[in-house]
This record gives structure tokens, C-alpha cells and sequence, in this order.
């Protein structure tokens, strides 16, 4: 299985996972599920579709527990300093990743307050 | 970066790196600052909120940062407004520029804050019109 370099974008509640070094991309609403993921597929410089993957999208990504819904892709996901994963994998550890950190963030909000 | 990068930080890197141009980023400023900082009405009557930092999360995209106009343009074209989780809405935009009638997904939270905007194909969003519930339509 192919393995691929990625990176993460974190803003508001919305992850985006990217394939690195960064592609250009045609957006694809996941249709497997109702929240609000969208698949970036890779594009050529004719904007043509290659047929790769250069990323994704979930709004709502604290909240989010559609595992099932994301798109079944045939690559690990590499982040800098992470063993290579599958998408869900990934996604999961970045999610418990950030839960821990906007429960401390809240949490000392809290005690600050 | 574990927690990922917030999108000024990507912008900076994109431009580092050679895959977006100063001026691009420069354009996409002096537009939030002229035309969109005030917020943009949208045909259902509501006020879409954009903040500096929202323009960087959009402009990630070339589709965007290339044409950074489809921004405002892509809120002025809602045509439809479907339910989505936590209060958030999808919006269904399709407006006309000069070689071709583009289409667009816009999310805005429940308080009207600009959270994403792609552009799509007529297909895909037919796609992504089949979920959540009907809230407006032009």
C-alpha cells in the first residue's frame, strides 16, 4: 500500500488533512455520510483528475464519529513524527489529540475565569 | 506540528515553498478589507461574517486564491440552504463568471460565520443536495 507524507490544518473545529508536498485538488462532498467531509482529488495542471488524493476535510471534527462513512482510500498516512496509518487511524489519534488539548484550553479558561 | 497548523501558518508555508505568490495573498487581503470584512449579504437576507483568518482557511485552495472574488461571489449566489449538524447550514451557490457558470458549497455556522467554501461540480453538488433539510430556496 502506498504510503503518503501528510500534514494537518486546524482552524475552528475544522480538519483538514493534506497529502505533502501539497497538490491542487477538485472537491468531493463525501456522499456516505451527513456530516460535512469533503475529499480533495488530485488535479493536473489541465485540471484533470489524476486519480490520487490530495487530501480532506471534516467540519465538525471534535464532534465527529461517522468513521464509517470516510472513504475506504488504499494509502497510509504519514504525519512528521507518526508511524505511516490509515486514514481513520490518524484521524483518530488528531482527534484525541485535540480533545485533550481544548479540554485543557477550557479547563484553565475555567480556573483563569 | 501535532495539532496542525492554523491556516496563516500554511499560507506562509504555501509561500515558502512556491505554491501560492505574495501577491495572491496580498490580493485576498485588500479584498477582505475593502469588500468583505463588514460582512456579505447573502439572498436570504443574512449577513455572512468573515474574518481575516477565515480568508486565510479559504485561500488555501488555488481555486480561491487565484479568483479570490468568488469568495464574496459564491455568498451572493446562494440559491438554496439545507440543514447541517450542530445548527451549521450548507449552501448551494451557482453564479456566472466570464467563461463559465461556476458552482460552490458554502458552510456557514449557526451564528453566520464563513467555516468553508469549495468549489464543485454541477454533479457533485446535485450530490451534496440530498442532504439535510430544506431551509431556503431562492
Amino acid at each position: 500500500m502506498e504510503t503518503v507524507k501528510a500534514s494537518f490544518m486546524w482552524y475552528e473545529n475544522i480538519l483538514t488533512i493534506f497529502v505533502e508536498p501539497t497538490l491542487d485538488w477538485a472537491v468531493d462532498p463525501v456522499d456516505a455520510t451527513d456530516s460535512l467531509v469533503f475529499l480533495y482529488r488530485a488535479v493536473d495542471e489541465n485540471d484533470q483528475e489524476t486519480g490520487k488524493i490530495a487530501g480532506l476535510q471534516i467540519i465538525g471534527f471534535l464532534e465527529f464519529e461517522d468513521w464509517e462513512g470516510l472513504p475506504k482510500l488504499p494509502m497510509l498516512w504519514q504525519i512528521p513524527g507518526w508511524e505511516p496509518l490509515p486514514l481513520v487511524d490518524v484521524l483518530k489519534r488528531e482527534q484525541g489529540l485535540l480533545r485533550e488539548k481544548v479540554g485543557k484550553q477550557s479547563h484553565e479558561q475555567v480556573r483563569a475565569s | 506540528m501535532e495539532e496542525g497548523e492554523p491556516p496563516k501558518e500554511r499560507i506562509e508555508r504555501l509561500l515558502r515553498e512556491g505554491k501560492i505568490t505574495e501577491e495572491a495573498v496580498k490580493a485576498a487581503e485588500a479584498l477582505w478589507q475593502s469588500r468583505l470584512q463588514y460582512g456579505v449579504t447573502i439572498p436570504n437576507g443574512e449577513t455572512a461574517v468573515i474574518t481575516l483568518d477565515d480568508i486565510y482557511h479559504v485561500i488555501v485552495d488555488n481555486r480561491i486564491w487565484r479568483k479570490p472574488y468568488r469568495i464574496e461571489a459564491a455568498l451572493r449566489g446562494v440559491f438554496e440552504i439545507h440543514t447541517a449538524e450542530y445548527g451549521r447550514r450548507q449552501c448551494f451557490s451557482r453564479w456566472e463568471e466570464v467563461d463559465a457558470t461556476q458552482v460552490g458549497l458554502v458552510i456557514l455556522e449557526a451564528n453566520s460565520r464563513l467555516k468553508s467554501l469549495h468549489l464543485v461540480d454541477e454533479r457533485r453538488l446535485r450530490k451534496q443536495m440530498r442532504h439535510g433539510g430544506l431551509l431556503w430556496k431562492r
